[in-house]
């Protein structure tokens, strides 16, 4: 592994580590906890950004002391493919193609991160999922169909706005960056 | 590994600089202008050479090409022809024949922190135990290391917990302690007071003694007493290069010379010190 | 708060890959074994904290694994009335809880990068995940500092979501600027000080490993995978 992705991918880690106090700030009930592994996917490419992905997760269990997190490493890997994916082919050349890639994520993520909500955590993940899925559950849902729509809900507008959030990165990227990474530059479309 | 000095060198004979640039321009990837331009510079072992300039003169970028470090790990374009212990510098293998033989110690010595340590003793071993030295070699260049620094009581330290100062020495320990054979410092002491780092310039002679050692600093006045040989740099271009004592006389490097230098210059004294002392020492008893 | 707890404890004392492997099977007979009958690794779990005597570790796992009960039951049990699958998902839950928290109480970070290093793990697992522990709180802190600077220049987090998103930008654009701010400095740093040389990094300290802790680490991997491929053949 080169030294430049040596030294990326930790600062990539802690981004999504760190995403958690700003949103809280501004009280969005979603997570942006992908960001720094969707930030290498797009700079550096999937493989690196799997690596960033795994490592989140287990630094993020580590930290929390809570080691039900692990289960959702699949889905900090489906990201970062997905997102090294979308890169390659050009998907953030504009906001509304970013919002479209992101809304597909979003649905991904919720179909892949239902079964483990479900069978690992009977539909209780966090205190605001619990919440969503016991109203839905309340008003006559089945369980797993309550547990799917808390999912999508969450999920569908947390990926969004990371996509929106990369986007506005990277038209903020100074050009010594984007020189040290070429590969933003076919994320952004430019060949 | 080699504890003493003495360099086992790729295809050099003895006299051959150890750092060679022939017409090198260099320019950051992104960037529009060359950071250095039609650069012409030998290095050898045993002498400490001092390169100055105004901001943005290229100092920084002179040593990240003598330490072989482009085009291969910043990118950027590279023309020219650039030596480093008798390899060039677009060697793919560079990294490999290269690592610890070229020590590196940044002006923002927090950037360089290995993020593996949780002593400083673990930080300086950081080096040695990368190259896979055994852990007694290891412990040796360690403690010589701190020795050499003065800073042998910050040992058991955390890294990311010392001031500006100890950090910096820490980190020029950990680059010193690879035993490396050219060894590139940028501004060593810009993060010490000033007795501090006039005593951190005190300890590079006997450093320099066998290997390349370079000294970009602008601190003249307290450093250039150490330095054998001073290289002005001006725009990405070399502008001077001699023995410290005639470059600092020289008028046309004014500007890169001693606050008592650039006095008498003002004063437009023809054969000026450059010294306080010899100030002292030629104008004594006259006022 | 979770982590390190100093102490002198078995866990403390054995090598920390099999400090883990305790952890992977006592969380590993928490889902394998069926039924009720799993609630007995909660206690076994308890029994860890109180022989490593980190009592601290309850003042954080029980917080941890209350909401889960108090849940989980009411989904279950009190609308679902199926209680057996409450216990049963409370009590997997908890009992991982508990033993990652006195594994993260016993073994110091440095010394299982240690023993990363002197297993032989390639140079990158290691690097990563030590460095990753110290960049987080850095991270956090630039975070903070960004959060704190938008907000005395007027930064108003609040109102719809579009409203709230737009503010995301100037709190998530500079903590990024300035996280890759000194990328180029840690590179070089990296490169010169021989992390990709290519040499077996050499172990400072490494954890010592008797035939006695290697037989227990052994053993434990063996049984989980024990429990696992009965539970997936007989159940």
């Amino acid at each position: 592994m080169s030294p430049r992705l040596l030294a990326l991918i930790p600062l990539a880690v802690g981004i999504n580590l760190a995403m958690g106090l700003i949103v809280q700030a501004v009280g969005l009930p979603i997570f942006l906890d992908t960001i720094g592994t969707v930030l290498v996917a797009v700079l550096a490419g999937s493989r690196a950004a799997v690596v960033t992905g795994t490592l989140s997760q287990t630094v993020f269990t580590v930290l929390s002391g809570n080691p039900m997190w692990l289960y959702f490493l699949p889905l900090q890997v489906t990201v970062a493919l997905y997102a090294g994916f979308v890169a390659s082919k050009g998907g953030f050349r504009s906001l509304p193609t970013a919002v479209l890639w992101g809304i597909g994520l979003g649905i991904l993520a919720a179909t892949l991160s239902w079964p483990i909500s479900f069978h690992v955590f009977g539909g209780v993940t966090s205190v605001g999922m619990a919440l969503v899925v016991t109203v839905l559950e309340f008003i006559g849902a089945p369980l797993g169909v309550a547990v799917y729509a808390a999912s999508m809900m969450v999920d569908i507008t947390d990926k969004m706005v990371t996509f929106i959030m990369l986007r506005s990165l990277l038209v903020s990227l100074p050009r010594r960056v984007v020189g040290r990474f070429p590969r933003s530059a076919v994320a952004m479309g430019s060949d | 590994m080699v504890v003493s000095s003495g360099c086992s060198c790729f295809g050099l004979d003895a006299g051959d600089p150890l750092v060679s640039l022939k017409g090198v321009a260099y320019r950051y990837p992104g960037a529009d202008e060359p950071a250095i331009d039609g650069v012409d510079l030998e290095f050898q072992g045993g002498e400490v050479t001092l390169v100055t300039g105004p901001l943005d003169a290229g100092c920084s970028t002179l040593l990240i090409v003598a330490a072989g470090l482009v085009p291969r790990v910043m990118g950027g374009s590279l023309s020219g022809q650039v030596e480093i212990l008798g390899l060039d510098a677009r060697d793919e293998k560079l990294g490999v024949h290269l690592a610890g033989r070229v020590g590196l110690l940044l002006p923002t010595p927090w950037t360089q922190l290995s993020g593996m340590a949780f002593t400083v003793k673990d930080e300086i071993a950081f080096g040695p135990s990368n190259l896979g030295w055994n852990r007694k070699e290891i412990g040796a260049a360690v403690d010589r290391a701190m020795e050499e620094l003065d800073i042998t009581k910050l040992a058991d330290r955390d890294p990311t917990r010392l001031s500006g100062g100890e950090l910096q020495k820490v980190m020029m320990a950990s680059v010193v302690s690879m035993n490396p054979d050219v060894l590139l410092l940028d501004e060593p002491a810009i993060e010490l007071d000033p007795r501090a780092a006039g005593a951190l310039y005190e300890l590079l002679p006997a450093l320099a003694n066998d290997r390349v050692l370079v000294v970009a600093s602008t601190d003249i006045d307290r450093i250039h007493h150490v330095a054998d040989r001073t290289v002005v740099l001006g725009g990405g271009r070399v502008l001077g290069d001699g023995p410290t004592a005639e470059i600092l006389r020289n008028p046309d490097f004014h500007a890169s010379t001693t606050t008592v230098g650039r006095v008498f210059h003002a004063a437009e004294v023809e054969s000026f010190p450059v010294t306080i002392d010899k100030a002292v020492e030629r104008f004594g008893g006259r006022c | 708060m979770v982590g390190y707890i100093p102490g002198d404890g078995p866990m403390h004392r054995t090598h920390p890959l099999t400090a883990l492997s305790i952890v992977v099977l006592v969380a590993t007979g928490a889902f394998a074994v069926p039924g009720m009958w799993n609630t007995a690794f909660v206690g076994v779990a308890v029994v860890l904290v109180l022989v490593e005597r980190v009592p601290r570790v309850f003042k954080t796992a029980v917080p941890l694994a209350l909401p889960f009960w108090f849940f989980l039951l009411l989904l279950h049990g009190l609308m679902g009335d199926d209680w057996q699958r409450g216990v049963i998902l409370a009590a997997r839950i908890t009992t991982m809880v508990f033993v990652f928290l006195v594994f993260l109480a016993s073994v110091h970070p440095a010394r299982l990068v240690e023993a990363f290093v002197a297993k032989k793990a390639p140079f990158f697992v290691a690097f990563l995940f030590a460095a990753t522990l110290q960049a987080v709180p850095d991270l956090r802190s630039r975070a903070a500092a960004v959060l704190e600077a938008q907000r005395c220049r007027g930064l108003r987090a609040g109102g719809g979501l579009a409203n709230r998103v737009g503010a995301l930008v100037p709190l998530t654009v500079p903590l990024v600027m300035s996280a890759l701010a000194g990328l180029d400095e840690k590179t070089v740093a990296l490169e010169t000080r021989g992390a990709t040389g290519g040499a077996a990094k050499t172990p400072l300290n490494p954890p010592a490993d008797p035939l006695s802790s290697r037989i227990v680490r052994w053993s434990s991997l063996l049984a989980a995978v024990v429990l696992v491929w009965t539970r997936v053949t007989l159940w």
